[in-house]
């Protein structure tokens, strides 16, 4: 489970951002999670949980924002709605694409009362 | 800056009438280290004019069978390292030391892939700096390491005959950020009900771009196709 690594990531990103802004523990981190990836939610929640247990972080609440994917069709230029790796493109049914949205995993910002 | 809330503001009063809470923007990516040292390795690399060849695959589709091979072919063998990357045991190093190279062994635990900050510490290792060619075998998995960019020059996946060939529908991350497809245990194909158009099909709808080759490290297939696509990234040391 490969989620519990990624969490770890988060878990310490949150916690250099309240060290080096000097803030009280956040209430709520916002998460820009790719449809692409192969990144499951809850687990990803679970391990941010885990993560997070007894320490100052474990009240945050983890928002996940989902991103749609979305491709750009290099055989006829249109863009298109890409909710698998595996769809074509719904214009003309070719697969030769460029991944436009959909493998983002950022920390967009956090909540502070 | 403001104890509260982090903003710019010095005075409690100021807050008044303002919203319970404040957002802070960040923006960072969340795997931001492995980015980081990922880029250092690229960097690294790129300046020492080595090629680094991260080998993803399933458990038992034959990455150290094919590094086996392919150092039983090379002639010259001492510019090659490889990077042995197993949750337990150092077997595949040993494996791969008797062919006269360095084989480091990176144990990774209860992790599931490797990542870019255990491969910087392996190219930072004495043994690997007169490698030029350097393989980095990857924790036999289909989905945890293709998340993690290694710096590597390229990325190979490996899927065998005996696997399925949907597998590149039900993994796709591997096989969409991979540069070259090898479809390992050719010799094997008259026995398995495998369908090895439908295979290819189905990893061009993942990565159009993938380049295929299909080899045997048994009877022989494809391994010269292999070796020439290897030869072909080895760019000579400017005088």
């Amino acid at each position: 489970m490969h989620e519990y690594a990624l969490s770890r990531n988060l878990f310490d990103l949150v916690e250099q951002e309240i060290s080096a802004r000097q803030v009280a523990t956040p209430r709520a981190v916002t998460v820009k999670l790719g449809n692409l990836l192969a990144v499951n939610h809850e687990a990803f929640r679970l391990g941010f949980e885990l993560a997070s247990h007894g320490t100052a972080l474990q009240q945050i609440k983890l928002n996940i924002e989902n991103i749609a994917g979305r491709a750009h069709c290099r055989a006829c230029g249109e863009s298109y709605p890409m909710s698998e790796w595996y769809s074509p493109c719904e214009h003309c049914g070719s697969f030769d694409r460029d991944v436009l949205a959909g493998e983002e995993f950022h920390l967009v910002n956090m909540e502070l009362e | 800056m403001c104890g509260t809330c982090g903003c710019d503001e010095r005075k409690p009063e100021s807050h008044a009438g303002k919203p319970a809470y404040v957002k802070i923007d960040l923006n960072r990516r969340v795997l931001e280290r492995n980015v980081n040292y990922a880029e250092q390795n690229r960097r690294a690399l790129q300046g020492g004019n080595r090629i680094c060849i991260n080998i993803l695959s399933s458990p038992g589709s034959g990455k150290t069978s094919l590094l086996e091979k392919t150092l039983e072919l090379s002639a010259e063998k001492n510019h090659i390292g490889v990077i042995e990357g197993d949750q337990y045991t150092d077997n595949d190093a040993q494996r791969l030391k008797k062919y006269g190279v360095e084989a480091l062994q990176i144990n990774t635990g209860k992790n599931c892939h490797l990542d870019a900050h255990s491969i910087h510490h392996a190219l930072e290792d004495t043994r690997l700096q007169t490698c030029s060619l350097i393989f980095v075998e990857n924790v036999g998995n289909l989905i945890c390491p293709a998340m993690f960019d290694l710096g590597e020059t390229k990325r190979v996946a490996l899927l065998s005959v005996t696997e399925g060939e949907d597998k590149p529908l039900k993994y796709p991350e591997v096989f969409a950020h991979a540069d070259l497809l090898l479809i390992s245990k050719m010799d094997l194909l008259p026995y398995v009900p495998f369908d090895l158009d439908i295979c290819i099909e189905n990893a061009l709808k993942i990565n159009s771009c993938l380049k295929i080759i299909k080899l045997s490290t048994l009877n022989g297939e494809g391994l010269n196709e292999w070796l020439g696509w290897l030869d072909q990234l080895q760019v000579p040391v400017c005088a």
